[in-house]
C-alpha cells in the first residue's frame, strides 16, 4: 500500500511539474520569441487531469480528504468505528459506481480526439477507473481490517 | 430541500465531504432515468478547466517561499518596520501575513510560514500562547483576501466572471483587514502589557532588511502587477510565482535543495488533488440541484420573507458564517454560491461584490471553532489548546467581523480598485 501511495504521488507531482514547465514555457515562448504554442493547451489539460485524479487518489490512501467530525467526537468510544465503516461503505459505495460507469464513458467517447494533438481523449479519461480502483482497493484493506478488529481498539485510533 | 438535509446527514456520519456530496447525487440519480454516465462527465468537466490550474501552482509558490527563505525575510524586514510598537510582534506578525498573502492565496500556508517564525519568538517575549495562536490565525486569514487567492479562483470559476478583477476586488478589504488587526493589537498589547522592542530600527537596520527583502518583495509587484497589466493570465502569473521562487530561493537564497522541491510538488499536487475533488462532486451536486429546479425554490422561499438587498446580503452572511465554521472554504463555497446565485441575481448584487464578501465570510470561518484549519495549524505551533483560545480568539473575531460588515454595506470598498483600473 505504501508503494502504491508512493508511486501514485510521484506520478501526480510529476504531472504538476508538466503542467509549470508548459504554462511556464508558454509565457516565455509568448513575450521572447512571439510563437504561440498551440500543442501547450492540450498537455497542460492532459497532465492537469492526471496530477487531479492521482492526487484525489493519494488523499483517499492517506485518509487525508477532509470531512466533517463534530457529530463523531462527540460519541462514545465504542460507536465510533461503526461510523468510520457506515462512512467508508458509503464512499465505497460512490466509487463502485465511478469504476463501472468509467468505462462506458470511455467507450462512448473514443472518437474524442484533443483538437491540437489528435491525442485520444480515451487515454486522459482511462485515469478515472485508475484512480478510483486504486481508492477502493485501499479502502477496502482498510474496512476489512476495521472489521477484524471491531470493538478492539486498534481500529479506532488507526484513523 | 430534502436533497440538502440528506447532504448534511451523510456529512455528520463522517463520510469525507467530496465523497458525500457524490454518494447523495448518486441516490438523487438513481431515482430518475438520467444514465448515470453523467456521474463521470460532470466530475471530469468539472476539473477541466484553465483557470483551475492557478490553484495548485499558488500552492506551490507559498510551499516554495516557506521552505526557500523568502518568509523569513519577509518576518525580518516587518520587524524592523513595527517591531518597536506596542505589541511589536504581534505588529510583526500582521504585517508579515499580509505581505505574505499577497505571494499565496491559501490562508493554512500563510498561517504555517509565519507562525513557525513568530509563535516561538511571541511565546518567549512574554505573549500567552492562547492570544499569540489566536493573532497567527486570524492574521493568515488574511491570506485568500489579499491577492492571490484560492477561493476567488473557485468563486470565479463557479459564477464565471473576471478573476482578474476578483483578485482586485480583495485588495482594499485584506489591507483593511490587516489594519483592523493591528488596532485591536494594540489595543490588547497596551492592556496586557505586551511591550515591542526597546529601539526603533535605525534607517540603516530598515534598509539592510529591505536590501534582504526586497527580492521577495518583489514577487507581489511582479504577480499582481502582471495580471493587472494584461500581462498574463492569473493562472500564467502562478507558473511566474512557482518559476521566480524557485530561483530565488534556490539560485540567490541557496535554501532550496533537489528535495525540497520534489517534496513542495508532491505536497502540492495532492493537496490540489483534494480540493479539486470537492470541486468534481460539488459540480455535480449542483448540476443535480439544478436539475431539480432547488436553487430557484430556495430563492423564491427566501424572496417570500426577505425585501430587501440589506436584509438579503444579512441573511446570506449568517448563513454563510454558521457553515463556514464546520464547513471548509472550498467546500461552502461550492455549494453555496450556485445556491444563492439566484437571489444575487434578483437583487442585483454586483457578482465581484458578491464573491468578496462571500470570501471574507468563509476565511473568517477557518479561524472558528469547530472546524478552523488555521486554529489547527496555529495551536499545533503553540502547544496550546482550542478551549484555552477561546477568549482571545473572540477578541480578534471582533476586528474581522467589523471588515465583513463594513465590506458589505459599502460594496465600493470592493468595487472601486477593479473599476478604477478598468479591468
Amino acid at each position: 500500500m505504501r508503494k502504491l501511495e508512493n508511486t501514485l504521488s510521484l506520478l501526480s507531482g510529476l504531472s504538476l511539474f508538466i503542467v509549470f514547465v508548459v504554462v511556464f514555457g508558454q509565457v516565455i515562448q509568448r513575450y521572447v520569441f512571439q510563437m504561440p504554442m498551440p500543442w501547450a493547451t492540450d498537455t497542460i489539460r492532459i497532465f492537469f487531469v492526471y496530477s487531479v485524479f492521482l492526487g484525489m487518489a493519494v488523499g483517499v490512501l492517506k485518509k487525508s480528504h477532509l470531512n466533517i467530525d463534530v457529530l463523531i467526537h462527540a460519541l462514545p468510544t465504542w460507536m465510533k468505528p461503526k461510523f468510520e465503516l457506515v462512512a467508508n461503505i458509503l464512499t465505497m459505495t460512490f466509487l463502485c459506481f465511478v469504476f463501472a460507469y468509467s468505462f462506458s464513458f470511455i467507450t462512448a467517447n473514443q472518437d474524442q480526439y484533443t483538437p491540437y494533438l489528435m491525442f485520444p481523449m480515451s487515454y486522459v479519461y482511462a485515469v478515472i477507473p485508475l484512480a478510483s480502483a486504486a481508492m477502493l482497493l485501499s479502502l477496502a484493506i482498510d474496512t476489512v481490517r476495521m472489521l477484524f478488529f471491531f470493538g478492539d481498539k486498534k481500529a479506532g485510533d488507526s484513523r | 430541500m430534502i436533497w440538502i438535509a440528506g447532504l448534511f446527514a451523510v456529512f455528520l456520519i463522517g463520510v469525507p465531504i467530496a465523497f458525500a456530496l457524490g454518494f447523495t447525487t448518486l441516490v438523487g440519480l438513481l431515482q430518475t432515468s438520467i444514465p448515470l454516465q453523467v456521474i463521470i462527465q460532470r466530475m471530469f468537466t468539472g476539473v477541466d478547466n484553465f483557470a483551475l490550474i492557478a490553484i495548485p501552482l499558488f500552492i506551490l509558490a507559498g510551499n516554495l517561499m516557506a521552505v526557500g527563505g523568502i518568509s523569513k525575510r519577509i518576518t525580518s524586514f516587518s520587524e524592523s518596520l513595527v517591531g518597536h510598537w506596542p505589541g511589536g510582534l504581534g505588529m510583526v506578525a500582521v504585517l508579515a501575513s499580509m505581505i505574505f498573502a499577497a505571494v499565496t492565496g491559501s490562508a493554512i500556508a500563510a498561517t504555517a510560514a509565519i507562525g513557525g517564525l513568530l509563535i516561538p519568538e511571541m511565546i518567549e517575549k512574554g505573549y500567552s500562547r492562547p492570544y499569540s495562536a489566536s493573532l497567527i490565525a486570524t492574521s493568515g486569514s488574511i491570506g485568500p483576501i489579499i491577492p492571490p487567492s484560492i477561493p476567488l479562483v473557485v468563486y470565479g470559476v463557479i459564477v464565471s466572471s473576471s478573476i482578474a478583477k476578483l483578485f482586485m476586488g480583495g485588495v482594499i478589504p485584506g489591507i483593511l483587514m490587516g489594519l483592523l488587526l493591528m488596532l485591536f493589537n494594540w489595543r490588547i498589547s497596551k492592556m496586557r502589557n505586551y511591550i515591542g522592542r526597546p529601539q526603533k530600527a535605525s534607517i540603516e537596520e530598515v534598509r539592510k532588511g529591505f536590501k534582504d527583502a526586497i527580492l521577495a518583495l518583489l514577487m507581489p509587484v511582479i504577480v499582481i502587477g502582471g495580471i493587472v497589466g494584461g500581462i498574463f493570465t492569473p493562472t500564467e502569473s502562478g507558473a511566474i510565482a512557482v518559476a521566480y521562487a524557485l530561483f530565488v530561493g534556490g539560485v540567490i537564497y541557496r535554501e532550496l535543495t533537489w528535495k525540497n522541491i520534489a517534496e513542495a510538488f508532491r505536497d502540492a499536487a495532492i493537496t490540489n488533488g483534494i480540493i479539486l475533488t470537492v470541486l468534481m462532486t460539488a459540480s455535480l451536486f449542483i448540476w443535480f440541484m439544478t436539475v431539480k429546479m432547488i436553487p430557484q425554490s430556495v430563492a423564491e422561499a427566501l424572496l417570500a420573507i426577505i425585501h430587501t438587498k440589506w436584509a438579503a446580503l444579512l441573511l446570506m452572511n449568517i448563513i454563510l458564517l454558521i457553515a463556514g465554521t464546520f464547513i471548509d472554504t472550498i467546500s461552502a463555497l461550492t455549494i453555496f454560491v450556485p445556491l444563492f446565485l439566484p437571489l444575487v441575481q434578483a437583487f442585483n448584487i454586483d457578482l465581484i461584490h458578491f464573491g468578496v464578501v462571500v470570501a471574507v465570510n468563509l476565511t473568517i470561518g477557518m479561524c472558528t471553532p469547530p472546524l478552523g484549519v488555521c486554529l489547527f495549524v496555529s495551536c499545533g505551533i503553540a502547544k496550546t489548546s482550542l478551549r484555552e483560545m477561546l477568549y482571545d480568539l473572540a477578541l480578534l473575531l471582533v476586528p474581522l467581523l467589523i471588515l465583513l460588515g463594513l465590506i458589505t454595506y459599502i460594496p465600493g470598498l470592493v468595487t472601486w480598485l477593479p473599476n478604477l483600473l478598468g479591468i
